[in-house]
């Protein structure tokens, strides 16, 4: 009986403990690691955003670079005073880079959730102005997504400032 | 209410004492779960958490992500941390209806996470990572509500999994999967110890198998199959998912009728076989191997006295021969004859429909109904 009360204490307890710990893991990530602010663009251009998500690419994607025959390949960040440079270079070159991430983990399309409420409105900025996310990369070579920026300006701002 | 005065009765007519009369009484008090109470509190809970939903998500976009978080986080210690604490000395429906909203919080709150941090919107991983989270809780219920949770979980892991890795192997597999779920229904520990778990597994694997043969039969319309190398290969990869369901099903099995054995038989080859139809316009065949099918499963649901499913399976019969004549429905002279056929075929059916019913009746009331089941 009492093994059986434990079970179920155990099995009642490891919900809340995975969400806790897959909270407190996307926290860390999106607070450490190197950040990038990279521009992107809507994937398909006449219809930048799927009900709550702008489906976008990063314009670093070239069509050179998506050519998956060089799975070694990856791209190369390199922070300098006025900003960072991005080059597409081999994975054994990566230790010259202050962060490197695959082609192929950044070939989209990706997904910026945004609330349906202001979906339409949203859609009509992208077009107008620059866009960019910040994308934090991260020591094994992974990344997550930060804040989406409209012309510089976190994209709440920016649609309040219209 | 009716018993109590069938047994004041019996009483009267010194069929049985006080005492017994009592004792009934009290036994069927106890026998039954309280249906009433358990839809009243069901909808009671529902109609709080919808509420509750709905007041957060009118004012959810207005939220910052820590605060939609934060209220996540306090949802879930509340349900999760109530549950561990006094989880034991809840009633069991209580603790059925909270099991299901665990597990739907779980599913909630890592759309929710995935949301805030902008984690990409990959389903497949958030659907594997709840089936990690929740079978374990959803494996201490013991009711039908979790029993079809855990199969949902695990259905809905498999085919977004199966979808991603190659959708082809996922449609070869679920024959095998199917036969394996009906074989672990059968599983001496599973019937022992999760009855209810059982009676779903069970349940929902006939009524794949039902379903499946039944569309498999189209196939004699359509065709499709080409003798080429990779249409084999799946069906041969199909036969290898399917055999050790097979194999474990059959022992089981094999103690029973030899309907039963039938039925297993028929099911197998009877969802293969349309399949290596290479021509259409096979219809009547498809329409004969329809009705061959659901005849067999109302003869097995007679002899093991289920009336139920043999009521539904004659049904399913008599509706594929009104379907036929929409089917096959030519010059007048044809109707003519087809309606005349099948008018007879029909007065046949009902004839062998009354005359079991009435087989049945009398074997129900000689307890032959609670010996076979």
């Amino acid at each position: 009986m009492k093994s059986r009360i434990n079970i179920l204490k155990v099995t009642a307890l490891l919900p809340l403990i995975g969400i806790m710990l897959m909270m407190g893991r996307s926290h860390l990530r999106a607070k450490s690691g190197d950040v990038y602010r990279i521009q992107i663009s809507g994937y398909d251009p006449r219809d930048l955003i799927h009900g709550h998500y702008l489906s976008y690419r990063f314009n670093i994607i070239t069509s050179t670079s998506s050519d998956g025959h060089h799975s070694q390949r990856g791209y190369c960040f390199t922070k300098h005073a006025k900003g960072h440079d991005v080059t597409l270079v081999d994975k054994n070159q990566s230790k010259n880079c202050d962060a490197w991430l695959s082609q192929r983990k950044l070939k989209g399309p990706h997904k910026y959730l945004i609330p349906e409420a202001q979906a339409l409105e949203l859609e009509r900025v992208l077009r107008q102005r620059e866009s960019s996310v910040d994308l934090i990369i991260h020591a094994n070579q992974t990344y997550t997504v930060g804040e989406l920026y409209l012309d510089g300006l976190p994209w709440r701002e920016a649609l309040l400032s219209e | 209410m009716k018993l109590k005065k069938k047994l004041e009765n019996w009483v009267n007519a010194d069929l049985i004492d006080e005492e017994t009369s009592l004792k009934i009484q009290n036994y069927e008090k106890n026998a039954y779960p309280p249906l009433f109470l358990y839809a009243v509190s069901g909808i009671g809970a529902f109609s709080i958490f919808l509420g509750l939903v709905s007041v957060i998500a009118a004012n959810w976009d207005g939220l910052s992500p820590g605060v939609k978080l934060s209220l996540d986080g306090l949802l879930g210690a509340l349900l999760c941390g109530g549950f561990s604490v006094k989880g034991e000395h809840l009633p069991r429906w209580s603790k059925e209806i909270l099991i299901a909203i665990i597990s739907g919080w779980t599913l909630a709150s890592i759309a929710l996470i995935g949301q805030v941090y902008q984690l990409g919107g990959q389903e497949r991983h958030a659907i594997l990572y709840w089936s990690i989270l929740t079978i374990p809780l959803l494996l201490q219920g013991r009711s039908f509500l979790s029993g079809g949770l855990l199969l949902t979980t695990l259905s809905t892991t498999f085919i977004i999994w199966g979808e991603y890795l190659a959708s082809m192997h996922l449609l070869v597999m679920v024959p095998g999967l199917t036969l394996g779920i009906l074989a672990l229904s059968t599983d001496k520990w599973i019937v022992d110890h999760r009855p209810e778990l059982s009676s779903v597994f069970t349940a929902s694997a006939a009524i794949t198998i039902l379903g499946a043969v039944s569309v498999s039969s189209m196939n004699f319309y359509y065709g499709g199959f080409n003798h080429t190398e990779a249409h084999y290969t799946y069906l041969f990869e199909s036969i290898l998912w399917a055999l050790p369901g097979a194999v474990v099903l059959w022992r089981p099995v094999i103690g029973r009728s030899t309907i039963e054995r039938y039925v297993l038989i028929a099911s197998v080859i009877g969802f293969y076989l349309p399949l290596l139809n290479p021509k259409n316009g096979l219809d009547l065949l498809g329409i004969i191997w329809f009705i061959a099918y659901w005849g067999l499963i109302a003869k097995a649901a007679l002899d093991c006295a289920k009336p139920q499913l043999f009521r539904f399976a004659t049904f399913v019969v008599a509706a594929r021969l009104v379907i036929m004549y929409f089917e096959l429905v030519g010059s007048l002279l044809n109707t003519g004859v087809l309606f005349i056929s099948g008018g007879l075929v029909m007065l046949l059916i009902c004839r062998v429909w009354y005359q079991k019913q009435g087989e049945m009746v009398e074997r129900y009331s000689e307890g032959g109904l609670t010996d076979e089941e």
